[in-house]
């Protein structure tokens, strides 16, 4: 884990439960990380790992209704965000931390021009008159390349294409110059090519405004392209956390292994695909040991145990209870 | 394990929807005059984008859509047979389809599901349908006792397995995958994907294999189909196309895949296309590409490039190929930014806007060889 | 390496259980409610013709408009000395026959032309829902009013009557899921398999159209009874001596100052029968739900 002190996002033990039936089920827990100024770190799991929960409890959107229940701390520009109130997060949401989505053709509203959506959203957050929110729009829409921007902020959202309409969200995103962008799968949607103008866009974004973002995906070549640390989650945890360079030429941690192990590949062929037998657990089996244990090709008894989440060497952090002596043991 | 036997051919196969829009009604034409041909024990893995005109084209090679062509099961053609005689050949050709969650009807059992081919193609007595529905199950790597429960106890794999159970349990030559795999998380979908090799090893299965995911495609393929707007532009041996693509919406396709590793992903030159995939039902004129081809020439906008053969096996439709760019070709990069500006703001519709974003968007930085993409991928 | 050894199937605690409907259902005390108010009225209505304290048709002109509590009349008699506890009991007996003839025609012709219009769409769908169309711009009870005009007053016909008035509400109600339903997957999975259309409409699709429509029928058969009473009120249904809750409502509206109990009797039930129907049928919405998916 990073130096709390100079993080823009310090994230400690997050931990959200769900009432199933009357039973108070930790659906995340034990969640921690950070986030510099400037840095790009990807949540990366399988569908249901809690990487999009963890992101949801952060902003509000889970853990404030009945039935949820949010607890941890999360230190941001020195105010804790699970502490504050609705209002003050809604402050907060869009104007400090923006985020983007998976669907963006859901997450227009299709009655209005754009420009209007995005000066709708500038005004919220800024004192200023409706024509220069109006400019101010533009003025994103341009710096998200969106052609001829005056024009096009005159259309409605089914005029565009789908990374079009992906690009007007993070000019929406962008519009409040925010210090932290949280993109939940924003390129899962879309087409490969048009994946890559998107990410491409991101990467500019984040270098040109010194934007720190939260990049939720789960896709290992999207992590390789835009990141600058990852953290690996499965079952609500986080199993391992580092920098994208070392984590990817050295995972510590068995499932990352395997995760990375199993991604088909571009440039050659194998035998065979590899896989990890059985299935991820749901948060109502979830166990004090090593969640990942039952899949693991080098579970020990020992596994049983409680885990926590080790500093290994600096900024990077490992789950698995047997370090990394599992290396040695020879691929079967 | 392939042999020279065609199991599934289409020649010239076109498709055209009537479409509403803004109020007047136009067609468009999904599918432009597609060949293809699938060997036995072969796999043919078909790519491409969104609105590419693939998944149309597996419904109109399985008929559920209406089509123009002809298609071949195992030499026979089947396109002028009437339905009640092509129902009788649909047992030869069967479907897996992406969304294993609706494909399965919730409220009949796993077992129920299975035996319908069986009921529409079989006189088999109801003992022997059991028999064979547990045989399958086993071969798909599920309990043979699962034909009891229903859908909704089983995981995103366990329903894609059912319904390859379901696909095979008639014994086609031939499964059409339509992204089969798209929704499943990665380990899962190599489970399926193994269950697919071991089948067409087991069984003498052929795929026809319908996939956005070029390393799954490449993986499994043994021949591979790029499609783009309705039409197929280049097709050869899985390991030609991924080595050495001649067209260059593959090489771009190619390209824009992120690989997991991220030395080599950023060290990659990434070549940007243009825009996003113009209107079909006004497709440009030319080469369907050429609005967002970082090659284009003159000539591209002019005549649509034939097919032609390119060594290592295949062939791609594009000028750079043809006697083309010598005599009329102009590499679009040399226009300068006022000449794009100028050409693409004359269209009004929302496609040619699109295009504009070419002129902001970084150009790919090495043209020099064209053809020949800079092979770090 | 093989891929058999995985695929333990998850354990779930929510098990397709052949009870959850039920057990759902169970958990509902107002559907509840009604459920044992419709049992009770149907075996009432059963065995009518057997328990009747006096005979239902017999006037005894000794014994006109009797308040209720009078010895040998429990619930008093009418204007004729007729007896009203057997009177109601007779009288529920023809009312509940008349909402299930009623819902059964609504039924019989809705069902089948909603699946046609559904399914096959094109011109005949067209062609249904101009008809369709046509007949619910009408008030519903106008409309029986006008077709039992036609066919002359009496109960059957003015059954034939609401039932083809309320049909179009079943073609519409049976068109609008199957158009839902004709989109899933599943259902091209069928037609890829060569399942000819009218296997897919039984296997794939009747099954799914059923649970709206048990719905559908519970509260269209309280309306069919509030129409059945509102024609007999207006004699247009049943015809006298016979009985039926809505014909006894409205032979009581003319000795409603000085016997009140005449019109209590008969309104009350019709309001317990419609309500329970109601309530019923909210109940088994509830308890059919949507599939849990994913």
């Amino acid at each position: 884990m990073t130096d709390a002190k100079d993080a823009l996002l310090s994230v400690e033990n997050l931990r959200l439960e769900i009432d199933f039936n009357g039973a108070w089920t930790p659906v995340v827990d034990n969640v921690s990380f950070s986030v510099r100024p400037g840095e790009t770190l990807g949540l990366v799991g399988e569908s249901g790992s809690g990487k999009s929960v963890s992101a949801m409890s952060l902003m509000g959107f889970l853990g404030r209704q009945r039935g949820q229940r949010v607890s941890g701390t999360a230190m941001f520009q020195g105010r804790d965000l699970l502490r504050l109130t609705d209002r003050q997060l809604e402050s907060m949401r869009g104007n400090d931390i923006a985020m983007v989505f998976q669907e963006p053709m859901t997450s227009l509203d299709p009655a209005f021009k754009v420009g209007h959506q995005i000066a709708a959203g500038i005004r919220v957050h800024q004192d200023v008159t409706a024509a220069q929110a109006k400019e101010l729009a533009i003025e994103a829409m341009d710096k998200v390349r969106i052609p001829n921007a005056r024009v096009r902020a005159e259309s409605y959202p089914h005029e565009f294409s789908g990374g079009m309409r992906q690009r007007v969200l993070i000019a929406m995103a962008i519009a409040n110059n925010p210090s932290m962008l949280i993109a939940d799968e924003p390129t899962t949607a879309l087409d490969v090519s048009v994946q890559a103008q998107i990410l491409a866009l991101l990467t500019e974004m984040k270098e040109d405004l010194g934007l720190a973002m939260i990049f939720i995906t789960h896709n290992m070549g999207v992590v390789a392209d835009v990141c600058d640390r990852l953290a690996v989650m499965y079952a609500g945890q986080i199993v391992e956390e580092g920098d994208v360079f070392e984590t990817f030429a050295a995972p510590q941690h068995p499932y990352t292994n395997r995760l990375l192990a199993a991604m088909p590949s571009i440039t050659s062929r194998r035998g065979s695909l590899e896989w990890i037998p059985g299935s991820p657990p749901r948060p109502t089996d979830f166990v004090t040991g090593c969640r990942f244990a039952p899949r693991c090709r080098h579970r020990l008894e020992s596994c049983e145990l409680p885990t926590t989440l080790l500093e290994i060497s600096p900024g990077r952090s490992n789950r698995c209870l047997r370090g990394n002596t599992w290396m040695q043991e020879n691929e079967s | 394990m392939s042999t020279d036997k065609i199991v599934l051919q289409a020649e010239d196969l076109k498709v055209s929807f009537p479409v509403r829009r803004a109020g007047h009604s136009t067609t468009v034409q999904a599918v432009r005059g597609v060949d293809i041909r699938l060997r036995a024990g072969e796999t043919l893995g078909l790519v491409g984008e969104s609105g590419s005109g693939k998944s149309t084209l597996a419904r109109a090679l399985m008929r559920l859509i209406p089509s123009e062509g002809t298609v071949k099961f195992d030499g026979l053609d089947v396109s002028h047979l009437k339905s009640g005689a092509f129902r009788k050949e649909r047992k030869r050709i069967q479907m897996v389809f992406q969304d294993p969650y609706s494909s399965l009807n919730p409220s009949l059992t796993v077992g129920a599901s299975i035996a319908e081919p069986l009921k529409v193609h079989t006189k088999l007595s109801s003992a022997e349908r059991a028999q064979r529905i547990s045989e399958v199950l086993t071969l798909v790597g599920l309990n043979a006792d699962y034909a009891d429960r229903y859908p909704d106890e089983f995981s995103g794999g366990q329903r894609q397995r059912i319904a390859i159970a379901r696909a095979i349990v008639l014994n086609p030559e031939v499964l059409v995958c339509d992204e089969a795999v798209s929704a499943l998380d990665v380990s899962t979908q190599n489970q399926v994907i193994n269950l697919l090799e071991e089948l067409r090893d087991k069984i003498g299965l052929s795929y026809l294999f319908i996939s956005h995911d070029l390393a799954v495609v490449r993986h499994i393929s043994d021949y591979v189909a790029v499609m783009y707007l309705g039409e197929i532009v280049e097709e050869g041996p899985v390991d030609r196309i991924f080595e050495a693509a001649a067209h260059p919406y593959t090489q771009v396709l190619l390209n824009a895949v992120p690989v997991p590793d991220p030395v080599a992903q950023r060290a990659t030159t990434k070549l940007l296309l243009r825009g996003d995939i113009p209107d079909p039902t006004n497709p440009p004129s030319g080469c369907a590409f050429h609005q967002r081809c970082p090659f284009a020439m003159a000539i591209c906008a002019q005549t649509a490039p034939p097919k032609v053969e390119i060594p290592g096996g295949g062939a791609a439709k594009c000028h750079l190929h043809t006697s083309g760019p010598v005599l009329a070709g102009r590499p679009i990069n040399s226009l300068t930014e006022a000449e794009i500006t100028a050409e693409t703001a004359t269209g009004k519709d929302g496609s040619a806007g699109e295009s504009l974003a070419a002129a902001s968007m970084p150009a790919p930085s090495r043209v020099t060889v064209p053809g020949r993409p800079e092979s770090s991928l | 390496m093989s891929v058999m050894a995985q695929s333990a199937v998850r354990k779930s605690p929510r098990r397709v259980n052949p009870n959850r409907f039920s057990a759902r259902l169970k958990k509902q005390p107002i559907a509840m409610a009604g459920l044992v108010a419709l049992c009770i009225l149907a075996t009432v209505a059963l065995i009518a013709p057997w328990v009747t304290p006096y005979d239902p048709y017999a006037p005894d002109l000794n014994a006109v408009l009797l308040p209720p509590g009078s010895p040998g009349h429990l619930f008093g008699t009418d204007e004729l000395g007729r007896d009203v506890a057997s009177r109601l009991l007779i009288g529920g007996r023809v009312s509940l026959i008349a909402a299930l003839q009623g819902t059964g025609i609504a039924l019989v012709v809705g069902v089948p032309l909603g699946l046609v219009a559904g399914f096959f769409g094109a011109w005949i769908d067209k062609v249904i829902m101009f008809f369709t169309d046509a007949v619910m711009s009408f008030p519903a009870l106008l409309l029986a009013m006008a077709i039992a005009g036609i066919l002359g007053p009496n109960l059957t016909n003015a059954m034939v009557a609401i039932g083809l008035s309320t049909a179009p509400r079943a073609i519409r109600l049976v068109r609008g899921s199957v158009l839902s339903i004709r989109e899933e997957t599943y259902i091209e999975a069928a037609r890829s398999i060569g399942t000819p259309s009218y296997q897919i409409v039984f296997r794939h699709i009747m099954p799914n159209v059923l649970a709206p429509l048990v719905v559908f029928a519970a509260i269209l058969a309280g309306t069919v009874m509030l129409i059945e009473a509102g024609l007999s009120f207006i004699g247009l249904g049943v015809q006298p001596p016979e009985a039926s809750w809505g014909a006894m409502l409205g032979s009581a509206f003319n000795y409603i100052s000085q016997s009140p109990w005449l019109a209590v009797f008969p309104g009350v039930c019709i309001a317990i029968s419609v309500l329970a129907l109601n309530v019923l049928g909210d109940g088994v919405r509830d308890s059919i739900g949507k599939k849990v998916r994913r």
